[in-house]
């Protein structure tokens, strides 16, 4: 997070991923600021931007975790991209049904 | 069973190689097999041959290249991961106009498409994170 490059290479390989395969992203914990439209570094580029190629790509399973949005009062009008909120137990049946699952 | 391993942590500052080691070594103790193993994010500094382990310390570059080799397990750093950290190999330190390479021998530098066939072809991906 901040001026981590580690949001950036997560970004890199689910575009990757998009290619070879239907793609979902869910973002959970502290990286659901990420998905915040005012989320800035003075060190990196802005690389949230990158989220809107997500649908250029083809990923429109945009999901982020309602408890974590709510714990970090993250707000549905500051959303960078169209993203949905899903349960705790939505997203336990979305990693469930995933024929692979990577964890950034 | 056939696996593949992403590995994310560094190898100093997380757990993230040894405990993936392990589990490779396991495995394959076992009889199964692993397809690959895609290091990315820090963990691409497992691949720099400029690395000097001290003498008492237990060394997880070697241990890596030698079950590499011992098992013909592709070692595969991630390109651009290996770029933001220093890990070149001839081609892209020829690319980037730089005066020398550091990338360890049994080690390549691959795409992310890699990643994605090692998650698609193998039976279990097993990430190791920070």
């Amino acid at each position: 997070m901040g001026a981590s490059v580690e949001p950036q290479e997560s970004l890199d390989a689910v575009l990757a991923g998009s290619a070879f395969a239907n793609c979902a992203v869910i973002f959970l914990g502290l990286g659901v600021t990420q998905l915040r439209r005012s989320e800035r570094s003075d060190f990196r580029k802005d690389f949230n931007r990158g989220f809107r190629a997500l649908s250029d790509f083809e990923i429109d399973d945009i999901f982020y975790c309602e408890a974590a949005a709510r714990d970090h009062g993250l707000l549905d009008h500051e959303l960078i991209v169209e993203a949905r909120s899903l349960s705790p137990n939505a997203i336990r049946q979305q990693i469930i049904d995933a024929h692979a699952v990577m964890s950034f | 069973m056939q696996f593949s391993l992403l590995i994310q942590g560094s190898p100093t500052a997380s757990q993230s190689l040894y405990s993936a080691y392990e589990f490779a070594a396991a495995a394959l103790a076992q009889g199964h097999s692993i397809r690959r193993a895609f290091f990315y994010q820090d963990a691409v500094l497992i691949g720099n041959k400029l690395v000097a382990t001290p003498q008492d310390e237990f060394d997880i570059q070697s241990a890596w290249q030698a079950l590499g080799k011992a098992h013909q397990i592709p070692l595969v750093l991630c390109v651009a991961s290996c770029l933001r950290r220093g890990i070149l190999d001839d081609r892209e330190a020829e690319r980037f106009e730089k005066s020398a390479t550091s990338i360890a021998e049994t080690f390549e530098i691959g795409g992310l498409g890699q990643l994605i066939d090692a998650s698609l072809e193998s039976e279990r991906l097993i990430t190791f994170r920070p």
